[in-house]
């Protein structure tokens, strides 16, 4: 699987150069694009962090673990992932935030680090999805949406921290 | 989300008040240091990807998956109008090759021109649990760190699982 990103970047690349796509002009425009994407992104990612900073040195993280840490325990997911499952509904740069502080604490191909990355990369961020789809919907129940997407989310969490024992 | 975040930063500073009161500015900065950081990884992941995006947007390979993608969605969302299948299919082949940006509004619009609820509640399901593919900006965060294991069998499992399971419980339980 280490060769898919680069297999499917290459094979872009070739068949665009066939269909005679400007590949550079791609380039610049994609750039500018995240440019603007990243710096809308910024406040939202400072504000965060600097939550999750305080809430961390606080020692308040640490108890919140604690509490959870048993329930989540008989799940099967460590407790070094607890923070991370209850932020990832909640707000996709606060997730990517975390996840990258679980690389930097733990090494990114620990066993927390690798479920933290699969947890990240097979959920989205439920409730910011639920509010955005039904924001202009003649029908505003959205509780079984927002239900559901957390059930099956906590059960792939579940799937994912088995897998990653030997995958 | 802004309750949770006054709730979070003002019990947060209490409590550092009993502990250490010089740590509530250092650990706001740490914060916002690290955050600046981290936006330079996020620039640099997606300058990558939107530029790759935007060449399969001209390959029209979005279009062409969207097209394979009904004879599905006329299962999933029985009863609803052609309008509706078209964004349906253009918002789940966005989200397939993770181009949220073009799958949110082409999502939203087919929310809006559904009938019924429980297609509603699927469609919103289905986008909730995630159904990327290549899961682009977690594999870029891992190869910035060296990461020598690989993810992208396990996320897909997992994707798959949980949009399987999600599906099957909306089939279920929703009127």
């Amino acid at each position: 699987m280490m060769y898919l990103v680069p297999i499917i970047l290459l094979t872009t690349f070739l068949v665009a150069t066939v269909k005679k796509i400007k590949i550079y002009d791609s380039f610049i425009a994609g750039i500018k694009e995240s440019l603007g994407l990243v710096i809308n992104l910024l406040p939202y990612l400072a504000s965060i962090f600097m939550l999750i900073e305080i809430f961390r040195v606080s020692g308040l993280g640490g108890k919140l673990t604690n509490i959870l840490s048993k329930p989540m325990s008989y799940l099967g997911i460590p407790k070094e992932l607890i923070e991370l499952l209850i932020l990832r509904p909640l707000s996709g740069s606060g997730s990517l935030a975390l996840v990258e502080n679980i690389f930097n604490e733990y090494g990114v191909d620990s066993y927390v680090a690798r479920c933290a990355s699969v947890i990240m990369a097979s959920n989205d961020t439920i409730l910011y999805v639920v509010a955005v789809y039904f924001s202009t919907s003649k029908d505003k129940k959205s509780g079984a949406a927002i239900i559901i997407s957390i059930i099956a989310s906590l059960m792939g969490a579940i799937l994912t921290c088995t897998l990653c024992r030997f995958m | 989300m802004s309750i949770v975040f006054t709730a979070v930063l003002i019990v947060s500073i209490i409590a550092l008040l009993f502990i250490n009161p010089s740590l509530v500015m250092s650990s706001l900065i740490e914060g916002a240091t690290k955050s600046v950081n981290f936006s330079v990884l996020m620039f640099c992941i997606y300058a990558i990807w939107l530029s790759v995006l935007n060449i399969w947007h001209q390959l029209r390979f979005d279009t062409f998956l969207g097209n394979k993608l009904k004879i599905f969605l006329y299962k999933l969302f029985p009863g609803e109008s052609d309008i509706c299948y078209n964004y349906l299919s253009v918002n789940l082949s966005a989200n397939i090759l993770g181009m949220g940006s073009a799958a949110t509004p082409a999502g939203i619009n087919a929310v809006e021109n559904m009938e019924r609820r429980k297609n509603r509640i699927m469609l919103v399901v289905i986008n909730s649990t995630s159904i990327q593919l290549i899961p682009t900006t977690i594999l870029a965060m891992r190869s910035a760190q060296n990461a020598q294991h690989d993810i992208i069998l396990p996320s897909l499992i997992c994707t798959v699982f949980s949009t399987f399971l999600a599906i099957i419980l909306v089939k279920v339980f929703v009127k």
